[in-house]
C-alpha cells in the first residue's frame, strides 16, 4: 500500500526532487524557448517538456506512480477513456475542418478566412 | 444507518468515497479545458498569420515566475498532507507538532496562492492599461477566457485550503475577494470621470469602514479561536487527512492546467 | 464547482432517521436521496408540461398560421408584453423562441432530471443497497442548482426581445447576435450543466462505492448499469458544452469572436451593423463541434436511462429473467463509448470533406448494432413469459416499437447522401420524437407507475393508467407519423407559418390541422394521468412492500422507504432477474434470498 507512514517518509524526499526538478523544467523551457528549432520543431519541444512535467506532477504528487500496481484500477479506467475522448474531441474537430470539399487539383487553404491584426499601437513600454 | 467508506477505503476499490469523487471531477474537468485547447489549436492552425504569443506584450519573466509560484505551492500542499500522514514529522530539526508543520505548509500553500493571483491581477491591469481587452485581438480572446478560467479555479482551490487551515481564514480570504471585486468594478469608472468617481469612492470608504476592521477582526478570530480543522483533527483526523488529500489532488491540477497553458500562451 | 473538494460525504447524528425533522429540512433542503428524487420529478414534471405547453401554442401557429389564438392569445399578450402575440397573432421571434424553448426544456429541464436525476435519485440507492448517496449535501446542491437555472430559463422569457431563439442547438453566429435572452440562455444552462456535473459524479461514486455486500458488478439491476453509462456521458461530454457557453458568453459580452466568421455583416431592424468580429475571425463550425460532442451523448443520456426502466418493469411483469443480460451491458458501454465519436453526423451539410464523412458515418452505423442488441433483448425477454399487463407493463411494452419506429427512421440519417436531402426536415423532428416522446416519456410512465407503490405505499388506478396509456399512444402516432411524410416531402422544420407560404408543402399541408389536433387531445390524455397520480397518494389501493413481486433490492424494504433505507445493509446472494426459477417455491427469488 502507498499510504502507509513508512511509505510516505520516503516519498517526501520525492517531493522535494520532484518540485525542485518542475522549476528547474520550467526555466529549461523558457531559455529553449528562445532557441530557434523551426517554427514546428520549437512547438513539440516545448508540449513535450510540458508533457512532461505534467507527468511528474500526476505521477509524484497525485500518487499515480505509487497506486498504479496496488489500487485504484477504477481511476485509471476512467481517466484513460478521458484522455481517449479528449484526443478524440481535439483530433476529430480539427480533421472535420480540415478535410474540405475539394477536387485534387486544388491546394489546401487555410481552415477558414481570417486575419489577424497586430495588437493595438499604444505599447507602454 | 451511516454511509460506508466515507473515511475507510472500500476494499476492493481500494479508495474512499470523496477520492473516487474528486477524480471523476477531474475527468469533467480535463474535458473543460481539453474543449478550451482544443479551440486554441482550431483557431490557432485555421488563421493565415498566426502571431504567437511571445509577439504580444506578455511578460515571459513574470510569466516564468507565476509557474515558479504555482509549482513551489503544489509541493507544500502535499507536504501538509504528508505532515499530517507521519505521526512524528518534522523538518530543519525543529521541534514542532506535526499538525504545526501541516498548518505552515497549508498557510505556504494559501500564500502562493495569492502570490499568483496578485501577479495575474498586476498582469492583467497591463493588459488592460494599455486598451489590451478580450476583443483587441483574437490571441488576447483566448488569453483571457483561458487565464480567467484558471484564475478562478485557483480562487477555488484557495477557498478549499483556507477553510482546512481554519474557518476564520476562509471568510477572510472571501470577504477579502470580494471587496477587490468591488474595487475592480468601480475602480476604473473612476478614470472615466462619467460620475462612477463617486462610486469608487463609496467603495473605498465601504473598505475603510467595513473592510478593514473586519479584516482584522477575522484575522484575530483566526489566530484565537474558530479553527474547525484543529477541532476535526483532534477528534476524526482521519477524515482531515482525507479532505486535504482531496483538496491537493485538486490543487495538483490546477497547477497541472498551468503548466500546460504556461508555454502554450506566453512561449509558443 | 469547486466546492466538491469541500463538501465531504457526513452523515451527522442529528440526521438520524428516528428524529422528526421539520418540514422544511425534511422536504425543502432534503439531503436524502429519496426526497431529492421526489423534488427532480415534481420539478422535472412541471416543466415537462410547460414545454409541451409551448408546443402546443406553436402548433396552432402550424395549423392556423396568423390566425389569432382565441382567449389564450390575448392572456399571453398581457403577461409578455406586445413582442409575443399582440391581439393573439404570433410574431416570428415569439415562435422561433417557443421553438428554441421547449428544445431545450424538454431536454434539459425535463427528461434528463426526470429520467436520470428522479428516476435515479430514487431507486439507485435502493437498488444496489446503499443508505443514501455518497455525497447528500452535493446531491441536494444539484438539485438546487437545477432549480436555478430552471428559473433563470422561465424568466428569459421576460427579457427584452423574449426568451432565446436560435433553436436549442443555439447555432452561431446567430445565437451571438440574438437578444438578451440568449445570454440568460447560456447562464441557465451553466447551471444546469453544473447541476448534472454534480448528479453525475454522485451516481458514479455511489454505485462504485455503496454497492451492498455481494452486490458485484453482474449482480446488478440493469436500469443501474444504464444509470452508470449515462453518467459517464454527463460527466465526460458536458464539460465541452460549458466551454463552449463560456466563450459564447465571451462573444456576446466581451466582444470577442471565437465563433463569428471574419468579415460578418449583420443587417439589423433598421441599420447595417458591418465588420461584427471584432478581434478577428473565429469559425461558427466550432460551436457546433462543441456543441454536438454533447449533443450526441445526450441522446443516449435521454434513452439509456428508459431502457433501464423498461427492462425492470419487463422482467417484473413478464415473470422471466432478462433476456441476455450480459449482452444488455456489454451493449451499453459500447454505445456509452461510440457515442463520443458520431457526433459530426449532426453536420453533414457544414461541407465537411468526403474522408471524414465516413468516417463518422461508420461510425454511427455501428452504433446502431448495440442499440438494436438492447432492443432485441428485451423484445424476446416477452418471450414465453406470463405477461401481466399492468399499467407499467404497457408502457414499456408501447416503448419498445416506438423505440423501434424512432431508431429505425434514424438509419437513413446516418447515410450521408440520403441527410444531404432530409437534413433539418419534419423526418428529422419525426425521427427523434419517436425516439423521445412516445420512447423515453413511455418508459417514464412505466416507471411511475412501477414504482408509485414503493415511494406511496398505494398503487394507481389501472383502469385511469389503461386510459392514459391508449389515449398517449393513439395520440403520439397520430402526431408523429405524419411528420415523416412531411419530411419527405422537404418541408424545414423551422417554418413559421408551418409551409402555407412554400409550394413544396402543399400537399402535406393538411396534416398540419390533423397533428395540431392530436398534440391537444394527447394534452387531454395526461388529465387522467394527473388525477390518477394525486388522487391515488391518498385514495389509492394499499400495496404491499412488493406488490409486483420482483427480485431486485427495493422492494426488500419498507414502505416507504426510511431514511438510510435498511436497518442494517441486505447481502446479495444471486443475480438480478432470478424469476420462474425451476424447483422454486416462489416464481421470483429475491435477491436477499440465500442460496440452498
Amino acid at each position: 500500500m502507498s499510504d502507509t507512514v513508512k511509505a510516505i517518509k520516503k516519498h517526501v524526499s520525492w517531493y522535494m526532487i520532484v518540485g525542485v526538478s518542475l522549476i528547474v523544467l520550467t526555466g529549461v523551457t523558457v531559455g529553449v524557448s528562445y532557441i530557434h528549432f523551426g517554427h514546428s520543431g520549437n512547438i513539440v519541444v516545448a508540449l513535450i517538456i510540458a508533457t512532461l512535467k505534467a507527468a511528474l506532477v500526476a505521477s509524484i504528487f497525485m500518487h499515480l506512480f505509487w497506486d498504479m500496481f496496488v489500487k485504484m484500477a477504477v481511476i485509471f479506467k476512467v481517466m484513460i477513456f478521458t484522455a481517449i475522448f479528449f484526443t478524440g474531441l481535439m483530433a476529430l474537430t480539427l480533421w472535420s475542418l480540415k478535410d474540405e470539399i475539394r477536387t485534387s487539383s486544388s491546394t489546401p487553404g487555410p481552415l477558414f478566412r481570417q486575419s489577424a491584426p497586430a495588437p493595438a499601437e499604444e505599447h507602454g513600454h | 444507518m451511516d454511509i460506508p467508506y466515507t473515511i475507510q477505503e472500500r476494499p476492493d476499490t481500494g479508495l474512499y468515497n470523496a477520492k473516487v469523487g474528486i477524480w471523476l471531477f477531474l475527468a469533467s474537468e480535463v474535458m473543460l479545458f481539453g474543449a478550451l485547447f482544443s479551440t486554441y489549436i482550431v483557431l490557432r492552425v485555421g488563421s493565415f498569420n498566426w502571431m504567437p504569443g511571445r509577439d504580444f506584450d506578455l511578460n515571459i519573466p513574470i510569466g516564468t515566475f507565476n509557474t515558479a509560484v504555482l509549482i513551489l505551492s503544489s509541493m507544500t500542499m502535499v507536504m501538509a498532507w504528508a505532515a499530517l500522514k507521519i505521526p512524528n514529522f518534522t523538518m530543519f530539526n525543529l521541534k514542532i507538532d506535526h499538525f504545526d508543520w501541516f498548518r505552515i505548509f497549508l498557510g505556504l500553500t494559501i500564500l502562493c496562492g495569492l502570490i499568483f493571483l496578485g501577479v495575474k491581477s498586476f498582469e492583467y491591469y497591463g493588459k488592460f492599461h494599455h486598451h489590451h481587452f478580450p476583443e483587441t485581438h483574437t490571441f488576447y480572446a483566448i488569453y483571457f477566457t483561458l487565464t480567467g478560467l484558471h484564475a478562478l479555479h485557483v480562487f477555488g482551490g484557495m477557498v478549499v485550503n483556507a477553510y482546512l487551515f481554519g474557518r476564520g481564514a476562509c471568510t477572510a480570504l472571501v470577504t477579502v475577494a470580494l471587496t477587490i471585486l468591488y474595487m475592480a468594478i468601480f475602480g476604473p469608472m473612476h478614470d472615466t470621470a462619467t460620475g462612477g468617481g463617486a462610486a469608487f469612492i463609496a467603495g473605498a470608504a465601504w473598505l475603510g469602514i467595513f473592510g478593514l476592521p473586519l479584516g482584522i477582526f477575522f484575522l484575530a478570530v483566526l489566530i484565537w479561536k474558530n479553527n474547525n480543522s484543529a477541532e476535526m483533527w483532534k477528534s476524526n483526523p482521519e477524515r482531515l487527512t482525507n479532505r486535504v488529500e482531496v483538496s491537493g489532488l485538486f490543487w495538483h491540477f490546477v497547477d497541472l492546467v498551468w503548466i500546460f497553458l504556461f508555454p502554450v500562451l506566453y512561449l509558443l | 464547482m469547486d466546492t466538491i473538494t469541500k463538501e465531504q460525504p457526513h452523515h451527522d447524528a442529528k440526521d438520524a432517521h428516528h428524529d422528526p425533522m421539520p418540514f422544511w429540512r425534511k422536504y425543502i433542503f432534503a439531503t436524502d436521496h429519496k426526497v431529492i428524487g421526489y423534488q427532480y420529478m415534481f420539478t422535472a414534471f412541471f416543466f415537462l408540461l410547460f414545454g409541451f405547453g409551448l408546443v402546443m401554442l406553436m402548433r396552432w401557429q402550424l395549423a392556423y398560421p396568423g390566425r389569432p389564438l382565441p382567449v389564450l392569445g390575448k392572456l399571453i399578450a398581457s403577461v409578455l408584453g406586445d413582442s409575443s402575440m399582440p391581439g393573439g397573432i404570433m410574431v416570428p421571434e415569439f415562435y422561433n423562441a417557443l421553438g428554441a424553448m421547449h428544445g431545450t426544456i424538454m431536454i434539459f429541464l425535463g427528461i434528463v432530471p426526470l429520467a436520470f436525476a428522479a428516476f435515479g435519485n430514487f431507486v439507485i440507492p435502493l437498488q444496489i443497497g446503499s443508505p443514501d448517496m455518497v455525497f447528500p449535501k452535493i446531491n441536494a446542491a444539484s438539485y438546487w442548482s437545477y432549480f436555478v437555472g430552471g428559473v433563470v430559463m422561465l424568466a428569459s422569457f421576460w427579457a427584452p426581445g423574449g426568451a432565446a431563439q436560435s433553436g436549442w442547438t443555439s447555432y452561431t453566429p446567430l445565437a451571438v447576435i440574438a437578444p438578451t435572452g440568449q445570454t440568460l440562455w447560456i447562464i441557465g444552462m451553466v447551471f444546469l450543466i453544473t447541476s448534472s456535473l454534480l448528479g453525475a459524479i454522485n451516481f458514479i461514486s455511489t454505485i462504485i462505492q455503496c454497492r451492498a455486500p455481494g452486490m458485484t458488478w453482474m449482480r446488478l439491476p440493469y436500469f443501474v448499469w444504464a444509470q452508470l453509462m449515462t453518467s459517464f456521458l454527463l460527466v465526460l461530454a458536458f464539460p465541452p458544452l460549458e466551454a463552449a457557453g463560456i466563450m459564447q458568453l465571451m462573444d456576446r459580452l466581451a466582444g470577442t469572436s471565437f465563433f463569428l466568421p471574419e468579415g460578418l455583416v449583420v443587417a439589423a431592424k433598421s441599420n447595417v451593423i458591418a465588420g461584427y468580429a471584432r478581434s478577428g475571425g473565429g469559425t461558427s463550425l466550432l460551436w457546433q463541434h462543441l456543441f454536438w460532442f454533447l449533443g450526441h451523448p445526450e441522446v443516449y443520456v435521454l434513452i439509456l436511462p428508459a431502457m433501464g426502466i423498461v427492462a425492470e418493469v419487463i422482467a417484473a411483469n413478464a415473470r422471466r429473467p432478462i433476456w441476455g443480460y450480459r449482452a444488455l451491458v456489454f451493449s451499453t458501454l459500447t454505445i456509452g463509448f461510440l457515442s463520443f465519436i458520431v457526433w459530426a453526423h449532426h453536420m453533414y451539410m457544414t461541407g465537411m470533406g468526403s474522408r471524414i464523412s465516413v468516417f463518422f458515418q461508420t461510425t454511427t452505423v455501428l452504433i446502431s448494432v448495440p442499440s438494436v442488441l438492447l432492443l432485441t433483448c428485451l423484445i424476446l425477454s416477452l418471450w414465453g413469459g406470463s405477461i401481466r399487463f399492468t399499467s407499467s407493463m404497457l408502457f414499456a411494452v408501447g416503448f419498445l416499437p416506438m423505440f423501434g419506429i424512432g431508431g429505425l427512421t434514424g438509419l437513413p440519417l446516418a447515410f450521408n447522401a440520403i441527410d444531404l436531402f432530409l437534413h433539418d426536415t419534419y423526418y428529422v423532428i419525426g425521427h427523434f420524437h419517436y425516439v423521445v416522446a412516445p420512447g423515453t416519456i413511455f418508459a417514464l410512465f412505466a416507471g411511475l407507475y412501477h414504482w408509485y407503490p414503493k415511494a406511496t405505499g398505494r398503487k394507481m388506478n389501472e383502469s385511469l393508467g389503461k386510459l392514459h396509456f391508449w389515449g398517449s399512444f393513439v395520440c403520439m402516432n397520430c402526431i408523429f407519423a405524419p411528420m415523416m411524410i412531411q419530411g419527405m416531402q422537404g418541408v424545414s422544420r423551422r417554418l413559421y407559418d408551418g409551409g402555407a407560404t412554400y409550394l413544396l408543402a402543399e400537399p402535406t399541408l393538411h396534416w398540419n390541422i390533423f397533428m395540431s389536433m392530436a398534440a391537444w387531445t394527447l394534452a387531454l390524455f395526461q388529465i387522467p394521468f394527473l388525477i390518477n397520480f394525486i388522487v391515488s397518494m391518498k385514495l389509492g389501493e394499499k400495496a404491499s412492500d412488493n406488490p409486483w413481486e420482483a427480485t431486485t433490492l427495493e422492494w426488500s424494504t419498507a414502505t416507504p422507504p426510511p431514511h438510510g433505507n435498511w436497518p442494517t445493509l441486505p447481502t446479495v446472494y444471486r443475480t438480478a432477474y432470478e424469476y420462474s426459477v425451476p424447483g422454486a417455491a416462489r416464481d421470483f427469488t429475491p435477491q436477499t434470498q440465500p442460496q440452498e
